[in-house]
């Protein structure tokens, strides 16, 4: 066995869950509290590293800036001040195009923060719910929906047909704006602002999606990425992206093991045999799919086309053992 | 008996002519006192009526301040201190403090910005305060950063009315002096202008906030007016009603006692305190600002004057010339915001999300309990 193929297996067989569960804290110490250090990444992250945890962020949620870019007068927005939006989108584009939709499955604060919640339930033994399929479908466009709004409003605002208090309306929902900065003992925004009927309407709006953040995450795995509106957005610009979720569907046995460990429920993981390019819009890019598949070579992640990770019978039995006493 | 009759009338016109002198002495002292104070503002004229006053107004007016005509350097064909009446009552109107608003009737957020334009005004209301200049085309204003002096400014006098702009690249805080001396006798009245500005970033990475916030100290300068920032002050701190404020009246650097300091805010309300051994004087911003729900805007910025008088007895040499005594005034404006506590509920806040958080809850408990089968046990008999 050559070295890289001795990497390879240990790759391959790596405990996945452990793994990602301490990949996600670096992230989230590095996205939350590495501010303090004078870590700055730029405000162009494709992932909601929130703006208003003001000290401690490293970098800054695009949909942050993007939705305060456009809400600019259209004079200025169709100017040559436009340009300091594509450019900024540009930024935001490179750093998605690495990870792709790997940045909500190990990168978002608010996904890790609903798998510690997932965590929680199940130390409890309480079971976790699941979509019917007909909930599925419809449920999944609320996401565009939102990702509509958050054009529309903002480049109404710049035209003068909204109110300014609608200034970003996505983070005034978002429940990254009301729990993250309370990571760093800012409690300001778990708050109502009565200054206006847009602000408190807005305000109330985010705390109503605050708490059924905590109901939902609770209840259901990753409830608020169903409905966020960057994993629609990442989707839309995945097409370049370097790091793929590829499936061989000759190899699959359609035994339903990557369907069963999905947080999202996408049903497409394990019964569509004709697609390459398995990822879909709901997907996180969370990997535990490729890592429940027995089947060798059926389900992998590539990087520019290089396999990084796939799955393996090896692979799929140590990390069933795990926990046996036996250790086998 | 009629000697000491002659003695105690001449005794009696000696008090009397002292009492006299006195009180002229104390009149010409508070006339002094109450000059117009000058402030730098930053806050513009209403662009309407500062082009449109004529200058007879101009001249009419500067009769009214005609104690300013003393001005040292300044050409004695032009009158001085031309507070213009037409701007100041355009301004008594302006509750917001002439501050530009913007379609939306949201007030344009400039405190922060790098550019920065400030205007000479006469009066110790922050909203009234007419707006004018020296007489004379040109003055210098004195700038300071956190590391000393920077390069003058120059004030330009654009239709009666003293402004510069600067544009400071560099983030932080940044010292404004304009200094005018007048003699009055044999007592030098010295006025002080001062402007705390402030290019501020909420996001900027990279700084030394702690560096930089910091307040300035400018040791050259007889009498001014500092104000204490909070301990955990950045360069995007809002100074909202109910804060403390704290300054130290500071002459050529040192603390000094004595100082009679007082404070004006928008809407008028007005105290007055004398700095302690260590030159300090607190002052709590009171609220002051009760619009109807609907009129409430959360960014309304208020002004707040501040201004500290303080007198010196002795000899005082200044530019060659010698005085008894001396009266300093020095000014230092600020703006202030409505306190988030006025607006924002934490209580209501917590409130709606348990009550999501409860309400929700329960409601997926009982869906979950409605949809659980009874267990009922089904026996098959093979044999049958």
């Amino acid at each position: 066995m050559t070295r890289l193929e001795s990497i390879r297996t240990a790759v391959n067989n790596v405990q996945f869950n452990r793994f990602r569960f301490w990949l996600q804290l670096f992230f989230f110490l590095l996205l939350v509290y590495s501010g303090y250090l004078g870590v700055e990444l730029g405000k162009e992250l494709p992932t909601f590293s929130c703006g208003y945890n003001k000290e401690g962020r490293a970098g800054m949620c695009y949909l942050m800036t993007f939705q305060y870019q456009l809400s600019w007068p259209w004079q200025k927005l169709f100017s040559a001040a436009g340009l300091v939006v594509l450019s900024g989108f540009g930024i935001f584009f490179l750093w998605f195009i690495a990870l792709n939709k790997g940045w909500c499955g190990f990168v978002c604060p608010v996904g890790t923060i609903q798998d510690w919640i997932t965590s929680l339930r199940r130390w409890t033994g309480i079971r976790y719910s699941r979509y019917s399929w007909g909930q599925f479908k419809w449920l999944a466009q609320i996401k565009y929906v939102l990702l509509a709004l958050m054009f529309i409003i903002p480049l109404g605002i710049g035209a003068g047909w909204f109110n300014k208090d609608l200034k970003a309306p996505f983070c005034m929902i978002c429940p990254g704006r009301t729990i993250i900065p309370l990571f760093t003992g800012d409690f300001s925004q778990v708050s109502l602002d009565f200054s206006t009927k847009t602000n408190l309407f807005m305000t109330s709006l985010g705390l109503t999606v605050m708490g059924l953040f905590f109901i939902g995450a609770f209840v259901k795995k990753r409830f608020f990425c169903f409905y966020c509106p960057m994993g629609a957005f990442h989707y839309l610009l995945s097409k370049p992206a370097l790091l793929r979720l590829r499936k061989d569907g000759s190899k699959c046995t359609r035994c339903g093991d990557c369907y069963r460990v999905c947080d999202q429920e996408i049903k497409d993981i394990a019964d569509d045999v004709n697609k390459k390019e398995i990822m879909t819009d709901d997907c996180i890019l969370c990997m535990k799919c490729v890592a429940a598949c027995p089947e060798k070579g059926a389900l992998k992640a590539t990087f520019a086309g290089i396999p990084i990770f796939e799955s393996t019978e090896e692979g799929f039995i140590k990390r069933m053992n795990k926990g046996r006493a036996d250790g086998k | 008996m009629r000697d000491n009759l002659i003695t105690t009338s001449g005794l009696l016109k000696q008090k009397i002519f002292a009492v006299v002198l006195y009180g002229l002495l104390q009149v010409t002292t508070i006339g002094l006192a109450s000059a117009d104070v000058i402030w730098l503002s930053d806050t513009a004229p209403p662009k309407r009526t500062a082009t449109t006053v004529p200058a007879q107004t101009e001249d009419a007016e500067n009769e009214h301040h005609h104690d300013m005509a003393q001005m040292k350097n300044v050409p004695t064909q032009s009158t001085v201190a031309p507070a213009q009446s037409g701007i100041a009552s355009a301004v008594k109107h302006d509750h917001a403090g002439g501050t530009e608003v913007d379609v939306n009737g949201d007030v344009v957020e400039n405190s922060y910005g790098g550019n920065k334009r400030i205007w000479l005004r006469y009066g110790n209301d922050p909203v009234n305060s007419a707006y004018g200049g020296t007489g004379r085309d040109s003055e210098t204003l004195t700038l300071f950063s956190q590391t000393g002096p920077m390069q003058d400014a120059v004030m330009k006098n654009e239709n009666g009315l003293l402004s510069a702009k600067y544009e400071f690249p560099e983030y932080g805080f940044y010292n404004a002096y304009l200094t005018q001396s007048m003699a009055h006798g044999d007592m030098l009245h010295v006025q002080i202008a001062k402007a705390e500005l402030l290019h501020g970033t909420c996001c900027a990475k990279g700084i030394d906030y702690e560096a930089l916030a910091k307040p300035i100290i400018n040791n050259k300068v007889p009498l001014e007016l500092m104000r204490e920032h909070y301990p955990d002050e950045g360069l995007f701190t809002r100074i909202v009603s109910g804060d403390k404020l704290s300054f130290i009246a500071l002459s050529y650097g040192k603390p000094v006692a004595g100082a009679t300091v007082s404070m004006t805010t928008q809407d008028g309300w007005s105290n007055s305190k004398v700095s302690n051994a260590e030159g300090r004087v607190s002052f709590t911003l009171i609220r002051d600002y009760f619009p109807a729900w609907l009129e409430f805007k959360k960014y309304h910025k208020q002004n707040y004057l501040m201004v500290a008088d303080l007198d010196v007895r002795g000899k005082i040499v200044s530019d060659g010339a010698e005085y008894n005594s001396a009266h300093y005034t020095s000014s230092l404006p600020g703006n202030y915001y409505p306190s988030p506590n006025d607006y924002r509920s934490w209580a209501w806040g917590l409130g709606l999300s348990l009550f999501v958080i409860v309400f929700g809850g329960l409601s997926i408990y009982l869906y979950r309990r409605r949809r659980l089968k009874p267990f009922k046990e089904e026996r098959v008999d093979d044999k049958a």
